[in-house]
């Protein structure tokens, strides 16, 4: 069995997971320019969601869309009540960090304390092995990288082919030219908040399926991961984080195969910082924007 | 990593640590202490993480301290004063570790011992309530503490580098050759491993695949991948239980289903371990597949009784399991041998009753063999010597205040009651780390 | 003792945060670097240890010496820290680069054992002072901390409250006015970072050997948020703030949990509560009070220059001059004007052009918003721009002054290619400009934003400034001397202390121009300065113009308004379509059908 090869399709199924919750996460800095370190606690308490669900009896892939969509609406909940607030009141970028960093933590021990420390599963049983050539996968693998595509391509319509999705380009590139041209920039603006929360319900719930044991720091350790895949692609591009995600997943795995799987996350991250240095703005982001002097 | 990992951080443990500091300052001067007279509460501390990735393992180091004192309580105190227990996070960081600690000894009234320390602390910690003259009874596995002396450090199982060969003797015993070893990569994990390869080497077997994993990975695919190839029969697995779940159940998906045998240690044997091994991978599995090595403790005894009594007296959850374990059962006694060494000093001062730790534990002709601390307390107002045996069964300890102890290998059964499955002795240790 | 190590490390992050607005997301990696390099420098080698703890060297310095070390090698990562600022990338992206580099720092620690101990940390550090552990020294080592804090305060009271803390004001401000005065962004933003690593290190140092150790789980990314929380809640660029907001955000946390109970079963429960409690504050206070307790305080210069209606009370004594002459010599405007143009008059000596545009190209994708211009502006002239709306008048100033860098083509002033030039280079040349929408350091005073313009301030070496107002109170009087006079002509003497955000359009416009011609220009570029200007100030503008050009100052004016172009440029130059159309004087240019049509068509 080549060894490589089945790196690569261990690669894949993570970078899969890895780029549905780096797309909620870059969305929402590409529209808002917020770097939302509470986008972690929104993972864990959409996992968190789904075991209250699952552990209710609810099939997992129907407890997975409602965590997801009760995650979104929190997102917008969130988006409303704080974050469109502080930026009208000029909150700078440091003060919109360390107030998404509160809410982060705050939720995350409000998690803590009503589910406690310990180890949860959602105890399901990974629906046999899957072998396609050298490749092995769990059914269950299979069935979140078929998943985590469908939504990617789905993304991909949204974002060519609707109103809707070139509005969020819109705004995302300028927001004020955007409203100039009569673009309602806040309701796109929400629209994206409920997606990203989808998205980081839908990658949070899938993970903790494939991962099968987690806890409560889930979602502040995957949120590394995710800021890494974000940078790598170029944060605030979706197809940036895409690639991203997918970049992180291969190099973890087969650095973990091929060298010393202790270093499992270091090589991924080396890589990362020799990114940063090369081409800081990520593989699709747009190379040092200028600043845009007297119109 | 991440936000469950800051603790009380520097920045943020800070000032109020200011505040101690000018109390601390005074050094051992503050350490409460009261003459028998006084009905003032004692306390003792618990150190353990009791916030970040691993507070699930504070939780049941603080279960011991809450059934000892009930005990004493219920036994009319120690010397006549009322004992609780008084938690200190040492959030399994040393650098977030000691300021809590040193906040903790300084504004817990009445301290009069400690137990708990683990091992990612320990070093660092140990030094700090040695001069704070407070003894105590640690589970901690460091190698460090088998030749550096502190006076007031004592500890009833025997350390990392010992569990480590028990696993492996364990593994021969069971008649494996195919063996691999996986450990997580921090310090706790891998001080397993010269021990291990060692007793290995004195088997004349070479493992199949030596690997070390980063912790709290969201999957370990490549590495399960590259284990499975080499076919083993047991796994020798040593890492926290999130960490060994999703291992062991990214090595079910990708092997249709069979996961070979697996001894770990006792550090995971809880609950929670159970459970989530159960979600993954079956109430079977665990049954018939995973071994658990600690330090040893024979649940067929009195004692251990009286000491379940006290664990369910003190509303401990999932008792019986939690109290099965070495390590939990070796701070039970550690409790017990503090406050009888108390009774038998006549102070509840650290400095004084510190040198009555050995007078209480060590069997001698003419000592009376006690079990719970009410016994102890009795043979000493007669006037008697006693030896105090408890659940982890005798002790002596060396001048390091190390007990080199037994080692026993558990199994859990499908209901989750663990069992012992055998021992292994410090005859058969001390060959294997030669 | 916390209390004082804290307080090194968040003045130093105020240094780079709340004074310079450099949001550095791994400034934790600073102290982390501080603690490691002096625990390694003061650890014996690895065997000695009982190999129960492995690291890669170790040197057995003494614990001074090693501070020492520990302090520069902060200071060193901090440098390598700035150099992701050469890429000049949007302050956010390089927010979350640097973010990143806290991350990747923190798991490379963790994941190599035998670099220093993975995530069980580094232990057994000797103390400074003698002996291991926090309680071996006591009260001791929180006098060493305190007189390194004072010290601390010192440097950073130095570098904040001074002309150099007000050019990194200027920077957090707006980055693009500070390069088009002639500030290096990039170098000044170094500073900040080398000098904020060395306080880091410091702080992590003395940590490290306060404590006896070091892991990875005391600087994970978060340490710096929680570093930056204090700095925000406490007042952010002030010192005084930030040394409360260090006090206090430690108490808020305690104060959640403290005296709850321990429960059997739930033993983490009260840490937990605290958490939380400390996240809402966080949220409150940035929600209701984001200047913090002690909000950031500008001097106030109005009743030292001598101006009508001295505010009283509330005043901070101004950094630098002690007393000037009253406003006995401000009747005659002329006089002032002579000041701000001491360079230009050199420049009319030599008969060669003083502004030379050859073939310049600026390409946006597939725009070419600049096609191949070539035109001249003479010594002692004042030249007008014109051009209908998207003629390319605002892109060719751009590359002017160095705000684009042109696709192809020569800007030669007073004969030297400049065109490769950064802005802030030509702006010291004397190469200034002034923009459409004025950019103004909206958080500094009308007076402080022309202070700040002074060029080549002694203040603004590093090195100088730690030397106290001996070194450039001198000229920071003679500076003020100057803005004064320049505030009374264009009327803004009454706005001195306000600050520039708060002032009206036409005030700002103004301030803006004053603001250029403290910069020394020789050549003032204005990018239609009087675009929206009421006629009281047009009329003010106009004449200082006018009088400017007296003075020997060349200038360009960009200008829809062809009234004014008519009545006081000398030379124009006609853009349209990215090209340049037509010069000469006015009254031939409007004869020509070409500029009818062009105008016409715009």
């Amino acid at each position: 069995m080549n060894l490589l090869i089945a790196a690569v399709g261990f690669g894949i199924a993570s970078g899969a997971v890895i780029a549905l919750g780096s797309l909620g996460f870059t969305l929402q800095f590409g529209l808002s320019n917020v770097l939302n370190i509470a986008y972690g606690a929104f993972l864990t308490l959409a996992v968190f969601i789904g075991l209250l669900l699952v552990n209710a009896n609810v099939n997992p892939w129907i407890a997975m869309i409602v965590a997801a969509l009760v995650t979104g609406l929190l997102s917008v909940a969130y988006y409303q009540a704080l974050i469109r607030g502080l930026l009208r009141r000029g909150a700078s970028l440091g003060s919109l960090v360390i107030a998404t960093f509160g809410v982060g933590i705050a939720l995350e021990y409000i998690i803590v304390s009503i589910f406690g420390p310990e180890v949860q599963s959602y105890g399901l049983q990974g629906g046999g092995t899957v072998n396609i050539g050298d490749i092995t996968l769990s059914g269950l693998q299979v069935a979140v990288v078929v998943l985590a595509c469908a939504i990617m391509l789905g993304l991909h319509l949204l974002l060519t082919r609707t109103t809707l999705g070139r509005a969020m380009r819109a705004t995302s590139v300028n927001r004020t030219l955007a409203r100039s041209c009569g673009i309602h920039t806040e309701r796109v603006t929400q629209i994206t908040w409920f997606l990203s929360g989808v998205l980081a319900g839908i990658a949070a719930v899938a993970l903790a399926m494939v991962t099968a044991s987690f806890d409560f720091t889930l979602g502040s350790t995957f949120l590394i991961t995710v800021i890494a895949a974000a940078v790598v692609g170029g944060i605030g591009q979706p197809y940036g984080a895409m690639l991203g995600g997918l970049i992180i997943g291969l190099t973890t795995e087969i650095s973990a195969a091929f060298l010393s799987p202790a270093y499992r996350d270091v090589i991924a991250f080396a890589l990362l910082v020799a990114m940063l240095l090369l081409r800081p703005s990520g593989i699709l982001g747009i190379q040092s924007r200028r600043h845009n002097v007297a119109g | 990593m991440g936000l469950g990992r800051i603790g009380s951080g520097r920045v943020l443990g800070g000032v109020a640590a200011l505040v101690m500091l000018a109390v601390a300052g005074c050094g051992s001067s503050t350490t409460p202490s009261t003459s028998s007279q006084s009905s003032a509460k004692i306390n003792f501390a618990v150190v353990a993480p009791m916030t970040g990735s691993m507070a699930m393992l504070g939780h049941f180091i603080s279960d011991p301290c809450f059934a000892a004192v009930g005990a004493f309580n219920k036994a009319g105190g120690v010397l006549g004063h009322k004992a609780g227990c008084v938690l200190i996070d040492d959030t399994g960081d040393p650098a977030d570790a000691v300021p809590n600690v040193t906040k903790g000894l300084s504004t817990s009234s009445n301290l009069v011992g400690v137990i708990g320390i683990d091992s990612n602390v320990a070093a660092t910690v140990v030094p700090i309530i040695n001069s704070a003259k407070l003894p105590m009874v640690s589970s901690n596995g460091l190698s460090f503490f088998l030749n550096h002396y502190y006076p007031y450090f004592w500890r009833m199982t025997p350390p990392d580098i010992a569990e480590g060969a028990a696993t492996a003797i364990w593994a021969h015993k069971k008649g494996y050759t195919k063996i691999a070893i996986v450990l997580q990569n921090d310090v706790g994990d891998t001080g397993n491993l010269p021990g291990i390869l060692s007793a290995m080497k004195n088997e004349g077997v070479k493992p199949v695949a030596n690997l070390q994993i980063p912790g709290d990975s969201s999957s370990y695919d490549s590495i399960v991948n590259s284990v499975r190839q080499t076919n083993p029969q047991i796994i020798l697995l040593s890492a926290d239980t999130q960490t060994m779940a999703t291992f062991l159940s990214n090595y079910k998906q990708l092997n249709n289903g069979n996961v070979p045998e697996v001894i770990t240690t006792t550090q995971v044997m809880s609950p929670d371990f159970f459970n989530a091994i159960t979600k993954d991978l079956g109430a079977q599995y665990l049954a018939s597949k995973v071994n658990f090595i600690g330090a040893y403790l024979n649940q067929q005894t009195p004692q251990y009784v009286a000491y379940l009594d006290a664990m369910n007296a003190a509303k401990v959850q999932n008792a019986s399991t939690v109290a099965a374990t070495g390590p939990i059962g070796s701070l039970y006694d550690g409790m017990n041998v503090e406050a009888l060494a108390m009774v038998a000093a006549g102070s509840t001062k650290g400095s004084v009753y510190d040198s009555y730790i050995p007078k209480v534990t060590t069997a001698r002709p003419g000592a009376v063999v006690v079990h719970t601390f009410a016994q102890g307390v009795k043979e000493l107002k007669a006037g008697h010597q006693i030896q105090y045996v408890g659940v982890v069964g005798p002790v002596a300890f060396d001048k390091y205040h190390n007990s080199n102890g037994w080692y026993a290998a558990f199994g859990v059964s499908a209901s989750q009651q663990t069992s012992q499955l055998g021992s292994i002795g410090p005859t058969e240790l001390s060959a294997a780390l030669k | 003792m916390y209390f004082g190590t804290d307080l090194i490390a968040t003045w130093g992050l105020n240094l780079q945060f709340g004074v310079t607005g450099v949001l550095n997301f791994a400034y934790i990696v600073d102290l982390a670097v501080g603690a490691y390099a002096y625990a390694l420098m003061t650890l014996g080698p690895s065997a000695a240890s009982g190999g129960f703890q492995s690291y890669f060297i170790g040197f057995k310095l003494s614990p001074i010496l090693a501070l020492i070390i520990a302090t520069a090698a902060g200071m060193a990562i901090g440098g390598l820290l700035s150099l992701l600022g050469l890429r000049r990338l949007r302050p956010d992206y390089q927010a979350v680069a640097l973010l990143v580099v806290s991350i990747v720092t923190v798991t490379v620690a963790e994941a190599d054992l035998g670099l220093v101990n993975g995530n069980a940390g580094l232990t057994l550090i000797p103390n400074p002072l003698g002996g291991f552990g926090p309680t071996q020294s006591g009260w001791a080592y929180v006098v060493l901390v305190g007189v390194l804090a004072a010290v601390g305060y010192i440097v950073v009271r130095r570098l904040t409250d001074s002309p150099f803390g007000r050019t990194l004001r200027a920077v957090r401000d707006d980055e693009v006015a500070a390069r088009g005065i002639g500030k290096n962004v990039v170098w000044l933003r170094a500073v900040v970072q080398i000098v904020g690593g060395g306080f880091a290190a410091l702080s992590g140092a003395l940590l490290a050997g306060f404590i006896g150790a070091w892991s990875p789980g005391a600087w994970q990314y978060v340490e710096t948020i929680s570093l930056l929380s204090a700095v925000i809640v406490g007042g952010m660029g002030n010192n005084l703030g930030v040394m409360l907001g260090t006090a206090l955000v430690p108490v808020l946390i305690q104060q959640g949990a403290q005296y709850l109970p321990a429960v059997a079963g739930h033993p983490g429960l009260a840490e937990d509560m605290s958490w939380v409690v400390l996240g809402v504050m966080i949220v409150i206070f940035i929600w209701f009070r984001p200047q913090g307790v002690i909000p950031e305080r500008r001097p106030r210069y109005r009743r030292l220059l001598g101006l009508a209606g001295a505010a009283t009370g509330g005043t901070i004594s101004p950094a630098g001059a002690t007393q000037l002459p009253s406003r006995a010599a401000a009747a005659a405007t002329l006089p002032a004007l002579h000041l701000v143009s001491r360079r230009a008059e050199g420049d009319l000596a030599h008969d060669r052009p003083l502004l030379e545009v050859k073939d310049v190209v600026v390409q946006f994708g597939g725009v070419r918003a600049v096609d191949s211009a070539s035109c001249v502006m003479q010594a002692g002239q004042i030249t007008g721009l014109i051009g209908p709306n998207g003629a390319g008048k605002s892109s060719l100033i751009n590359a002017v002054s160095g705000f684009v860098r042109p696709n192809h083509g020569e800007v030669l002033f007073a004969g030297h290619d400049v065109a490769r030039l950064s802005a802030e280079r030509r702006a010291n040349m004397g190469l200034v400009r002034t923009f459409q929408l004025p950019r103004l350091f909206p958080n500094l005073s009308a007076i402080e934003n022309l202070l700040v313009a002074v060029p080549n301030q002694r203040a603004e070496r590093t090195v100088g400034v730690l030397g106290g107002r001996s070194v450039w109170g001198k000229q920071e009087q003679a500076s003020l001397e100057t803005a004064r006079e320049l505030l009374e002509i264009f009327e803004l003497a009454e706005k001195v202390d306000d600050m520039a955000g708060t002032l009206s359009g036409g005030q700002q416009r103004m301030l803006e121009v004053t603001r250029a011609l403290m910069c020394d220009p020789r050549l003032l570029l204005l990018d239609e300065p009087l675009a929206g200007l009421s006629p009281h100030w047009s009329e003010i503008l106009e004449q200082a113009l006018v009088q400017l050009r007296a003075r020997g100052l060349s200038m360009v004016l960009v200008e829809h308004e062809l009234g004014i172009v008519d009545r006081i440029c000398d030379n124009v130059i006609v853009m349209a379509q990215g090209k340049v159309l037509a010069t000469g004087k006015m009254t031939d240019l409007r004869a020509q059908e070409e500029v009818q049509a062009a105008y016409v068509i715009g």
